[in-house]
């Protein structure tokens, strides 16, 4: 969020009247039909819109423009020691974006000072549902990390790995990034996505990450969500920011390894298909590995190879009804009765659940539901490993 | 079938099931603890369970102390889970929370640990001083809060500053946490305090009783909501469980000829 000078002529109070074509100098993108008769902003508010990614940028636009419509609206806090000094709390399909717009009123025109982040929107909220789609900055606690089968005090232990009250980022400074499934709580998502990046990139030591936070609604409004994803031709809310983040990382050279679990999967699907049609350039400088995929991974694959992003190999646990039946990855009738029979342990604590907790082989599985007192569940999974030659994966 | 219709009623399954239960006795020293733990529907392995805690030993205290990444620095006797699930359930981590109690020893030598009040003062100001201190969450937050506004054109003015700090405290750090009291239970006074934000249903209960001028036990429930929408369903359950359980709790000198026994015992071990 730092100002920045652009030349030595101005400063950050100098007031900047624009147009469609001189936004562009700035790094700031604004349609055509902005009213940039009715606005002026600082270099201060420039500079920070110019450190959003396109969807934050578009969002907050669509704000200012209410602001020119209507600039007394209810929206609008008056500053509290001065009053000509005011806020936008920003409106959003969910009720309210999480930026505040820092404005004046003179001479009929609206002077955008600055665009700040609305604490009282971001982070963890009493009521899940009143969370924000956010990026997040996560730090790790301990070393701690899920590369065997854990008992239940091992899996706390993993789960305090992990910072549970990350900060709002408005981008990427990480070079790993993660994408968390549906029914993912802020706590929850930050403990459970650094456990899938540490098992999707064994080895690299990390010490931080970055969430792209896809809250969590009710169960059957999260499933409509999946839904819509899923469908052809329509882009959720969630899919066309994490397109804007790939833009913005791809146009700064960022390197950086993704993990979609779940419903992260869908969404960046439906993102890799946004970011196609609406910027195109390949995404060479990321990669994306997929746990208990809740997406299809022939058409995940087609997708990737047609926006250049590298897609590692997938880890779905074979009895896994997300992966198997949900994203149609093996509708076969094994598969079928296997999920089934499994299907009351997703509702399980982390360990027990086989689409929780990042998928480390069959065997390891099977080990962990006999620690944690599932025998029967245990001795099927011993079963069907039986079945499988020796040299299959996951094994 | 009464059962089903039950669950049905009260909206969920599962959370200490008080039809059965098993009781557990540790040796704290001299003294024996007593403690009811209800049946839970989480199944789990049975696994080896010290029963002999010599707590004023700083020696054994450092050996056993867990790993911790705050300001409890704690010595595990036992740990037990209840899970609260929907009565039907078809998706996936659907489940609408977790109770855990747990067990465990502290050591201090920064006040008389037998003086209630005083206990009372310094679980709370632990608290305070270790997110305030260097390795602080508040620390960092601040940290972050003064750099940012120190790079803004027009930084926040001393009061403003406060105000957003203490804003982002509230937000994602370590707020200020109520004072500890008294509270009874079975004729046992423990001081109890609670680890809770304003925008978080999760929450952390402590109870605290003194074993000695330097340790005393902590009986922790963790109050983990997985499902906000639900918790109305369960928390009643949670929080009558959590008294019951500690209304459960004796702590009582071990007779003279049992203690020789022990005292036998742990020679015979050592030898």
């Amino acid at each position: 969020m730092s100002w920045t000078k652009l030349n030595k002529q101005i400063d950050a109070h100098s007031l900047m009247a624009l147009d469609a074509h001189s936004t562009m100098d700035y790094g700031v993108k604004l349609s055509k039909n902005f009213p940039f008769h009715k606005v002026k902003f600082t270099c201060q508010a420039l500079a920070m819109l110019s450190q959003l990614n396109d969807y934050d940028q578009h969002m907050v636009e669509k704000d200012i423009e209410q602001i020119c419509a209507h600039p007394n609206s209810k929206h609008s806090l008056k500053h509290s020691r001065n009053p000509l000094k005011r806020l936008w709390r920003t409106k959003y399909p969910f009720r309210n974006y999480h930026y505040l717009i820092r404005y004046d009123l003179q001479d009929n025109q609206v002077l955008v000072t600055d665009v700040l982040f609305d604490k009282q929107l971001s982070g963890p909220k009493d009521n899940f549902s009143a969370e924000r789609t956010m990026l997040y900055h996560v730090d790790r606690q301990t070393s701690a990390t899920y590369n065997k089968a854990e008992d239940s005090k091992g899996i706390d232990k993993i789960k305090d790995a992990w910072d549970r009250d990350p900060s709002p980022t408005p981008k990427i400074n990480t070079t790993h990034a993660a994408v968390n499934g549906m029914l993912n709580e802020l706590d929850k998502a930050a403990w459970l996505m650094g456990t899938h990046l540490d098992t999707a990139y064994q080895g690299d030591g990390i010490k931080a990450y970055t969430l792209f936070h896809n809250p969590r609604d009710n169960a059957i409004l999260d499933i409509a969500e999946c839904a819509f994803d899923k469908g052809q031709g329509r882009t959720s809310h969630n899919a066309q920011h994490l397109a804007a983040v790939l833009a913005q990382n791809n146009q700064q050279g960022k390197q950086v390894k993704w993990v979609a679990h779940s419903q992260g999967a869908l969404i960046f699907c439906a993102a890799l298909q946004h970011y196609r049609i609406k910027y195109g350039k390949p995404l060479t400088t990321q990669q994306l590995t997929i746990h208990g995929s809740g997406a299809n991974i022939e058409k995940l694959k087609n997708i990737a190879h047609s926006t250049g992003i590298k897609l590692n190999p997938a880890r779905n646990n074979p009895f896994d009804l997300v992966p198997n039946i949900a994203g149609s990855n093996d509708l076969s009738s094994s598969s079928l009765a296997r999920s089934l029979k499994f299907s009351t342990l997703l509702l399980a604590d982390p360990g027990i659940s086989p689409h929780t907790l990042p998928f480390l082989g069959l065997v390891t599985y099977g080990a962990q539901l006999q620690a944690l007192g599932e025998f029967k569940a245990a001795a099927r999974v011993r079963k069907f490993i039986h079945t499988l030659p020796k040299s299959d994966p996951r094994r | 079938m009464k059962e089903r219709i039950k669950d049905f009623l009260r909206g969920f399954v599962g959370g200490p099931d008080f039809s059965g239960s098993i009781k557990h006795r540790f040796i704290l020293e001299n003294k024996e603890l007593k403690i009811n733990i209800p049946n839970s529907n989480i199944a789990v392995l049975p696994s080896k369970v010290d029963i002999s805690f010599p707590h004023t030993s700083t020696t054994w205290f450092k050996q056993h102390v867990e790993e911790s990444y705050d300001q409890h620095l704690y010595v595990h006797i036992l740990t037990k889970n209840w899970m609260y699930v929907p009565v039907v359930s078809i998706l996936p981590s659907s489940e609408y929370g977790m109770l855990t109690c747990q067990l465990r020893i502290k050591q201090t030598d920064k006040i008389n640990v037998l003086d209630k009040q005083e206990l009372a003062f310094f679980v709370t100001q632990e608290y305070d001083d270790y997110h305030n201190g260097p390795k602080g969450k508040n620390t960092k937050i601040r940290k972050e809060i003064a750099e940012q506004s120190s790079k803004m054109a027009v930084p926040f003015e001393t009061d403003e500053l406060e105000e957003e700090i203490a804003g982002w405290i509230e937000n994602r750090g370590k707020p200020p946490i109520p004072e500890a009291i008294i509270k009874p239970f079975n004729q046992i006074d423990w001081v109890f305090y609670q680890e809770v934000r304003s925008n978080k249903l999760s929450r952390l209960d402590y109870y605290c009783l003194p074993l000695s001028a330097t340790s005393f036990l902590e009986v922790k429930f963790n109050h983990d909501v997985d499902r906000s929408e639900k918790h109305k369903k369960w928390k009643k359950h949670a929080l009558a469980s959590q008294e019951r359980i500690m209304a459960s709790i004796t702590l009582a000198d071990i007779p003279v000829e049992q203690d020789n026994l022990l005292a036998e015992h742990n020679v015979k071990a050592s030898s």
